[in-house]
């Protein structure tokens, strides 16, 4: 059974039994008031009457009482009403001393009357009408008797339980209506979030749901909304993550099995036939050089993992310092080419990880390297922009074309294949740069033409943080440029070590 | 001669393929891009291209669609294991693909099937008094046919296209019977033995010790 009806069908008879009960309880007391009044206006009447009939008798002089006739003496306090009531005067033998000839009615009071309850009164009921009996005696054994038709009381008591009822019913029917009315909205747009639901769940995700109220059911709305945007954005990062994982996995299949071919191919060659001793020569030159790029491909490739793997510590990097640290680190391979490295920054500040940092700029020096002829210049420009800093590396090398400049980054893309080749690259340095820069939230720009030479500008930007946060930062960077004077020292004997392991 | 165009940026690779084909007896030359392999066969006539998917400037597939135009067979070289490269490359009208890494002798044999698709190979292979008719499969020696099983034809086909080179026993396996040569059985031995026996060439096949066989000539 559906939601809805179950709440109509347990509200609605509560509803009505409450209702039911209270309006009967309701005009039941304000019928015993009617009837308590009744009783006791007929017994004053009684009274009345009693008192009015013996005060004349008792005003008549004695030797006139038994001359004058009852109904006379009745007659001069006493006018019958219309319709329904009536008097009597009986002896106490029951016999009938005046009736004013109004409605007569049988009871038994008189049986019960005695000294101590001198008036009674009875409900008798006789031809559909309910009549009141009030029967009293005085000083004078005689017994007066009024007789009063009350239906009036009973009928109002019935009229108003059909009045209720039909209340009752149409208050039932508007309410039932009303409930429904309801139920059927809220459930029409529990209907719609849980149609939304099944669609998203059968791989619709682009379903939203539309549903404006501002109670529990719209709030649930919007945080099922919510959710699917969230799910829905996770979702294409996750595709985009997969997409660049098994780009990068053919690339790296491809360069993996390039040298392969060839280590194996003369390998094989040599197994196989007698060959010449320059031929043997040369195929074990290209074993050999084949071999060396695995073996640069394999680190270049380590690099890069433990890269993504980091947690980069957000330190502050003054750039002048840093950036004179990078240059000194190069300067031996440029001098080696005749190039000259111009390192011009203003004073400010980066945020982030200093060695991997300085991999970065020493990598796009190390490309602007390969890229020049001997003799030409090299530029590296930091400048304090509004909310951040950039770095620009420049060259006066070969450039690249503008198709090419839009897949540099990607990991094992070379411009050109065997130049690269013979300067060991494994074309994954500046897909390495990328991977940091984007650990640091910096983002970067090239600008190239062919001949006319390369600009990359990096641009990191500064993280909102709060005072505190700031106070923080200023004070381990401060003892961070302490630690990395030190730092350098064995940093330049581990660059050492790995050239020795590369060569 | 026969002549074979090396499409192949990689100049290891390259110099690889041109080496065994050579010694093979093919005559070589070598394209180190997409735009200048197209050029040289605008110029001049090839058999057969060695053709690298990943080129520069114009890549394979593109050069295929020249090639073809010409009417040069070709058997692209792919790096990439992938299915759909493969059924790609084979539905734009490749003749067949190398994938990489290869081994010489599966690169001599795919050439050698291609060229003999195309009757660009001599319709006769012969050595000492033997004939071997590539068409008909029928094998003569001094004049008379000699019956040979299917096995023992391709295994004869496999030293006469290798003279002179040491054949590995996985190699002969897997050329001959195909599928992974698990290194424990006597087939290639006991198949070797009967051809040796039913041709007379037991000066001609020798035994290298531990490794396999070789044609001697």
């Amino acid at each position: 059974m559906k939601l809805s009806w179950k709440i109509f069908f347990i509200t609605t008879p509560i509803f009505i039994i409450f209702l039911t009960v209270f309006g009967t309880w309701m005009i039941q007391d304000s019928f015993w008031n009617s009837f308590d009044r009744e009783v006791e206006q007929c017994m004053v009447e009684n009274q009345m009457f009693q008192n009015a009939y013996e005060l004349t008798i008792n005003a008549l002089p004695r030797e006139q009482r038994d001359r004058v006739s009852k109904q006379k003496i009745v007659e001069s306090f006493h006018h019958r009403d219309a319709g329904g009531s009536g008097a009597r005067i009986l002896s106490e033998r029951k016999e009938v001393l005046y009736q004013d000839g109004g409605v007569v009615v049988p009871h038994g009071i008189q049986e019960k009357l005695d000294a101590s309850h001198n008036v009674g009164y009875e409900i008798v009921k006789k031809e559909q009408e309910v009549y009141i009996v009030v029967m009293s005696t005085g000083t004078l054994d005689e017994y007066i008797e009024t007789t009063k038709n009350i239906s009036q009381i009973y009928s109002n008591r019935s009229q108003m339980y059909e009045r209720y009822q039909i209340g009752v019913l149409l208050v039932a029917v508007l309410l039932g209506g009303i409930i429904l009315l309801v139920l059927f909205f809220v459930m029409r747009n529990m209907q719609k979030l849980s149609r939304a639901t099944r669609q998203f769940a059968t791989g619709q995700y682009h379903t939203r749901v539309n549903i404006r109220s501002k109670d529990e059911i719209g709030t649930l709305a919007s945080d099922f909304n919510w959710m699917a945007n969230a799910m829905n954005t996770q979702m294409v990062q996750l595709q985009n993550e997969v997409q660049r994982q098994e780009e990068f996995t053919a690339a790296f299949a491809h360069e993996l099995k390039t040298p392969l071919t060839s280590i194996i191919g003369y390998a094989d060659t040599i197994r196989q036939m007698e060959l010449t001793p320059e031929e043997t020569d040369m195929c074990a030159d290209y074993i050999y050089r084949q071999g060396k790029r695995l073996q640069s491909l394999s680190y270049k490739l380590l690099e890069m993992t433990l890269a993504g793997q980091q947690e980069v510590p957000h330190r502050e990097i003054f750039v002048p310092d840093f950036l004179q640290e990078v240059q000194r680190t190069v300067a031996e391979s440029l001098l080696e080419k005749q190039l000259t490295i111009h390192v011009e920054a203003q004073s400010g500040v980066i945020f982030g990880d200093r060695e991997l940092l300085g991999s970065v700029f020493i990598n796009l020096i190390d490309n602007a390297r390969k890229a020049s002829e001997p003799g030409k210049n090299i530029w590296v420009y930091g400048v304090a922009v509004p909310g951040g800093y950039t770095v620009t590396v420049a060259d006066e090398g070969r450039g690249v074309t503008q198709e090419e400049l839009a897949r540099i980054a990607e990991p094992f893309y070379m411009v050109d294949k065997s130049r690269a080749r013979k300067e060991g690259g494994a074309g994954l340095g500046l897909a390495l740069c990328r991977k940091i820069i984007d650990l640091h939230q910096g983002s970067w720009q090239f600008e190239s033409e062919p001949g006319k030479g390369m600009r990359i500008t990096v641009r990191f930007g500064l993280p909102e943080v709060t005072g505190r946060e700031r106070a923080r930062r200023r004070r381990t960077a401060r003892k961070d440029r302490k630690e990395s004077k030190k730092a350098e020292k064995s940093r330049y004997a581990n660059r050492h070590v790995r050239k020795e392991l590369q060569h | 001669m026969i002549k074979i165009l090396i499409v192949e940026d990689e100049e290891p690779i390259a110099n690889l393929i041109r080496m065994n084909l050579v010694k093979a007896g093919y005559q070589c030359e070598i394209a180190s891009d997409g735009e200048m392999a197209a050029d040289i066969i605008a110029e001049r006539t090839f058999d057969l291209m060695l053709l690298d998917i990943m080129l520069p400037k114009l890549n394979g597939y593109e050069v295929l669609e020249y090639a073809k135009e010409i009417g040069i067979p070709v058997i692209f070289l792919t790096a990439m294991g992938e299915t759909q490269q493969k059924v790609k490359g084979l539905k734009l009208g490749a003749e067949d693909y190398i994938a990489k890494p290869f081994d010489i002798a599966e690169l001599l044999a795919r050439v050698e099937t291609v060229l003999r698709r195309y009757k660009k190979t001599q319709r006769h292979l012969g050595f000492l008094d033997i004939e071997i008719d590539t068409d008909s499969h029928t094998v003569t020696q001094g004049g008379h046919p000699v019956d040979l099983t299917m096995k023992e034809y391709e295994l004869l086909l496999l030293f006469v296209r290798n003279k002179n080179r040491a054949l590995y026993r996985e190699t002969i396996y897997e050329n001959v019977w195909g599928g992974e040569y698990n290194g424990t059985g006597r087939t290639v031995d006991l198949h070797v033995q009967r051809l040796k026996k039913k041709l007379g060439l037991e000066d001609h096949i020798v035994a290298i010790y531990k490794v396999g066989y070789r044609l001697v000539i």
